[in-house]
């Protein structure tokens, strides 16, 4: 069909323009990351590696990409010691109290982080805690947390509730089902929801940023740069970080069955 | 075990790190907004006079203000922008090339916020990409200054940030209406626009009130743009927050900006979804 065809391709043009619009400005970072000039202008001036040379060099940035690694990795573990039995709560109890919890797990995605940072600096001040790495990871957990916990709930209450009841029946007590029956069939979709806090909280910065204290991630390192004039450096971070990206969602993608549609 | 107590201790461990560390915390910001702060100290108290000084001051009218333009602009621009790649991927012709377009799609979602206004400010800023371009095409004399450091700059940037956030409920509000109702219509003596008006539309409002809803609050509430892209004519209530907690440590003014910023923000979006259900557009289905 003439028209049909006609459709596909104004969709496709359309669809690659708005991909481009989300994409180019990234491209041209990572391109200039390889060009010697050391700032992002036209016209190149020749190929390069010597800024993710001083990248790997630089004791600060490689304190931050450390720091950013400890926080995705206990933002993580937080979120999958908290989040799993919450996601259980939200999928298969059908109260009053429970549609307050899940109403109450989702309010954080529901306000800016800029609150969220301010009141977690007011709160961690006013006990007298210091900002550390430590306190990041409550901020990262707190973002990540509603993600976590509606992923996991909406693969479990995709789950037959009669798979359980069945090995209640052959004589399992309610743990050996859960370790034994329920884990297995959620344990893909807990290991891409995980996987995708991590991405998430290696970029973080705006919770980051008041909750740290003098400690640098990543992006915090990158924000510091820009604000005292473009460093060389930010584009060799920034191609690192969009890597970092690309690569685990290809594999939240291709190993879990976490779809994106 | 009995219901109850199994729910409990079920819900116990996310509760309590949410009462913890999300409601106390607003409580003590909350606290905070109405004391007041004397040199390096910061004090409760009971007095509104934080909230009289941010609802009298022009400045912080201004940027509320501001943040509701820039808000309400990236929310519709950005539910424009995703709606058709959205309705593309399932209802329409390239719903087999769906999965690797949603792919890109939750990649650029993934990519750090930090690192795209970072590539945004190397295209737009006053030695950018962009500049240099049309510098050295004749097409403008002097680098262009006018749209590096403004509004405009913020809010292009922000929608490219947030379309990714605006295709995740419409995808899934679109994939939620079946063809069969759309072919019905069309049967029926419908032409294809007034069957994607009257069918298709209606039946995706919830996901497009959602999509714009959630751009809206992030972009109006985001001072990280502004900051680094908006210049000194473009500021938003979030930077007046940020100046209160840093430069010129005033907690509790701050903490009344940001309350008086998110209830308005609640406000609007109220506001706006009342008016379009009076106008028989219903949010859920």
């Amino acid at each position: 069909m003439k028209q049909g065809r006609l459709s596909t391709l104004a969709f496709s043009t359309y669809v690659a323009l708005l991909l481009m619009f989300l994409f180019a400005p990234i491209a041209i970072v990572v391109l200039f990351s390889f060009d010697s000039k050391g700032i992002a202008a036209f016209p190149f001036k020749g190929p390069t590696m010597e800024w993710y040379a001083a990248v790997a060099g630089d004791p600060i940035i490689r304190k931050a990409a450390l720091n950013s690694i400890i926080v995705a990795i206990g933002t993580t573990i937080c979120c999958i010691l908290i989040g799993t039995s919450a996601a259980f709560v939200i999928a298969r109890f059908r109260s009053r109290s429970a549609s307050a919890f899940a109403g109450l797990m989702a309010l954080p995605l529901l306000l800016p982080h800029l609150l969220l940072g301010i009141s977690l600096l007011s709160f961690f001040t006013s006990l007298g805690i210091g900002l550390s790495v430590r306190t990041a990871i409550v901020g990262h957990v707190l973002i990540t947390l509603p993600f976590m916990v509606f992923t996991l709930s909406s693969r479990i209450a995709g789950l037959d509730p009669q798979i359980q009841e069945a090995a209640a029946t052959l004589g399992a007590g309610p743990a050996q089902a859960f370790y034994r029956i329920t884990l297995p069939l959620i344990r893909s979709a807990m290991v891409g929801a995980a996987l995708l806090v991590v991405a998430w909280s290696l970029d973080e910065f705006s919770v980051s940023f008041f909750t740290i204290g003098s400690d640098n991630t990543l992006p915090i390192v990158i924000w510091g740069q820009m604000r005292a004039g473009i460093s060389p450096t930010v584009n060799a971070i920034s191609a690192l970080m969009v890597l970092t990206t690309v690569v685990l969602v290809c594999v939240v993608h291709r190993l879990s069955d976490i779809r994106f549609r | 075990m009995p219901m109850l107590k199994r729910f409990s201790l079920m819900a116990a461990p996310a509760g309590l790190f949410m009462a913890i560390f999300f409601i106390i915390p607003c409580g003590v910001l909350f606290a905070y907004s109405f004391g007041h702060t004397s040199y390096a100290d910061i004090s409760f108290g009971t007095s509104p006079a934080n909230y009289l000084r941010v609802i009298s001051a022009p400045l912080f009218r201004e940027v509320i203000l501001r943040s509701l333009e820039v808000g309400s602009s990236v929310g519709l621009a950005s539910v424009i922008l995703a709606f058709p790649l959205a309705y593309a991927i399932t209802l329409g012709p390239l719903k087999r090339a769906g999965t690797f377009i949603m792919l890109l799609v939750i990649v650029s979602l993934f990519t750090a916020y930090i690192v795209r206004i970072y590539a945004w400010r190397t295209l737009l800023g006053r030695n950018g990409a962009i500049s240099q371009l049309l510098t050295a095409s004749g097409v403008t004399g002097a680098p262009l200054e006018a749209f590096s450091y403004s509004k405009a700059a913020v809010i292009v940037t922000l929608t490219s940030i947030l379309v990714p956030v605006a295709v995740l409920p419409l995808t899934s509000a679109l994939s939620g209406v079946s063809s069969q109702s759309i072919e019905a219509a069309r049967s029926l003596g419908a032409s294809a626009f007034e069957a994607f008006v009257r069918i298709t539309i209606p039946l995706a409002s919830r996901g497009i009130i959602s999509a714009f809803a959630l751009t809206f609050v992030i972009a109006a509430g985001d001072f990280i743009t502004p900051q680094l892209l908006g210049g000194p004519r473009a500021q938003l209530a979030g930077n007046a927050i940020v100046d209160r907690f840093g430069l010129s440590f005033d907690w509790p003014l701050g903490s009344a900006l940001a309350f008086t910023l998110v209830v308005t923000l609640g406000l609007f979006l109220w506001v706006l979804t009342a008016l379009l259900r009076r106008l028989g557009v219903k949010d859920r289905p």
